[in-house]
């Protein structure tokens, strides 16, 4: 199953459906305030413009980086609680999402690969 | 399984949104960004739109000197080359068969020109011969005696010309339209005075002849003005004839005051000016802002006034590039804006993410190395 099909249909189908079209709420809401605030801009009506518009596109940028930052930390963030064993070194490490357990590598690991100290098995 | 202080059950939690004390500062930058932009658009809108009126009235008023210039050149012209035709055998033998077709020959010379009629009148004041291109009304055997012209004729000398009171005809084909009298005196061979010669010139076609081919949009409009502010020509024929000041006298509307202040200053002085003006539009019932600018028109002692008048929506048509390019800047600085605010977001979690797993590491392998100590 990809990665993005376990996202939407996970185990429990239901709930991913709810989050989902939240999701997209969330998204289209910011966009709309973003958009409808450039064009009462662009209707140049001083007042309204000033009033209506430019807060309706702070609020939509805002809500928008929100939640884009919610989904990006849902998708970066590791999880707290599921802690696997690194492939290099066998040591216990937190579960990152999106990584398969059997990839994991931990921190330490990590940079002395980057370093060139140690090769991924 | 649990490390340290960290529970079990949930994933690694940043600090509310809001309650970030970084996404504070962040969400005002956005505010400051936008704002600033927001302010900045409007800012230069309105000063491109200043700017734009500015150029329009000076547009108009080039329209309108250039326009008041050719309309005395033309009257000029027509009164000159009267007075050398008024000299030839033609018109001074009064023959009954050859002044014809003279008067004939001259309107037709005329062709194209707001030049519509040619009269000739004698001594007694009393309409001989008339030739014109649709009926003005004027009939032959009318005495005109009492007119301005002829009173005027009557002393004048050979090669002198008068332009007398415009004329609205009530009947023919110029009905409702000025007609401006142009006269010179006929002499005979005795050199006596033997009448006068008048051509009459419809001052709506000297006014479109020479005022629309200038004209910045189609609903730019033309108006001639006496000096006391009756209309001698108008787009709007139910306004010939009428005083400006009692037209608008009538109606309420905002800068009422200002306005005929500027008006009544412009009569006073006879000098060229420019509006910028909220009128009551006559055909729609509603105030639109005009741009206006007149000059005036020196004929004979008098000074007339030329008005060309463009409503703003027309004048602000050039405004477009200006709008657009206005607005793809502020579109393109908001994405700026989101396009770095995502960039911050992602460098931010993948920061926080990489010290997480990096504090986490550091803690596991002291952890491991106090054990293997103890051990």
């Amino acid at each position: 199953m990809s990665k993005l099909k376990e996202l939407f249909v996970g185990p429990d189908h239901h709930l991913h459906h709810i989050e989902t079209i939240k999701l997209i709420f969330r998204g289209l809401i910011p966009i709309v305030l973003v958009v409808g605030g450039i064009v009462l801009m662009t209707l140049r009506l001083s007042v309204w413009g000033l009033v209506l518009g430019i807060p309706m596109i702070i609020i939509g940028v805002v809500f928008l980086i929100y939640t884009y930052d919610a989904v990006v930390s849902e998708r970066i963030l590791p999880f707290s609680d599921k802690f696997v064993n690194c492939s290099v070194c066998g040591k216990l490490t937190p579960l990152s999402p999106a990584t398969d357990p059997q990839d994991a590598i931990c921190a330490t690991c990590k940079a002395d690969i980057e370093n060139g100290l140690r090769s991924p098995k | 399984m649990a490390i340290g202080s960290i529970q079990r059950g949930t994933k690694l939690r940043p600090t509310p949104f809001f309650s970030d004390k970084f996404n504070r500062v962040w969400i005002a930058f956005v505010a400051v960004s936008v704002t600033a932009i927001g302010l900045v658009y409007f800012w230069a809108g309105e000063k491109a739109e200043v700017s734009l009126a500015e150029q329009i009235l000076h547009r108009e008023q080039v329209i309108a000197r250039a326009g008041a210039r050719s309309i005395e050149n033309f009257i000029k012209f027509t009164g000159s080359r009267l007075t050398v035709f008024a000299t030839r055998s033609s018109v001074t033998s009064f023959d009954q068969e050859i002044l014809p077709e003279a008067l004939e020959e001259l309107v037709d010379s005329w062709a194209g020109t707001p030049v519509v009629e040619a009269v000739v009148i004698d001594k007694e004041g009393i309409v001989r011969f008339i030739k014109n291109r649709k009926d003005t009304g004027a009939k032959e055997g009318v005495v005109v005696s009492d007119r301005d012209y002829f009173r005027w004729a009557q002393a004048a000398s050979s090669g002198e010309y008068f332009v007398g009171m415009p004329l609205l005809p009530r009947l023919g084909g110029y009905e409702g339209k000025s007609l401006v009298p142009v006269a010179t005196p006929i002499f005979d061979a005795q050199e006596e005075f033997g009448g006068v010669l008048v051509s009459g010139i419809l001052l709506d076609d000297l006014v479109s002849f020479y005022i629309n081919p200038l004209r910045i949009s189609d609903d730019t409009q033309v108006f001639l003005l006496n000096p006391k502010g009756v209309f001698y020509s108008a787009p709007n024929p139910k306004l010939v004839g009428v005083n400006i000041f009692e037209y608008f006298g009538k109606m309420e509307f905002p800068g009422k005051d200002e306005f005929f202040w500027q008006l009544r200053l412009r009569f006073e002085k006879k000098g060229e000016g420019k509006f910028d003006v909220v009128l009551p539009d006559p055909s729609y019932k509603k105030l639109t802002r005009y741009l206006m600018a007149y000059a005036p028109v020196s004929v004979d002692d008098e000074s007339w006034a030329l008005i060309v008048s463009t409503p703003i929506e027309d004048a602000l048509l050039y405004f477009g590039p200006f709008g657009l390019t206005y607005i793809t800047s502020m579109v393109i600085v908001i994405f700026i804006v989101i396009a770095f605010s995502v960039l911050l977001v992602l460098v931010r979690r993948y920061t926080q993410r990489d010290s997480f797993l990096q504090g986490f590491a550091a803690y596991r392998d002291h952890r491991d190395k106090q054990n293997l100590d103890n051990s």
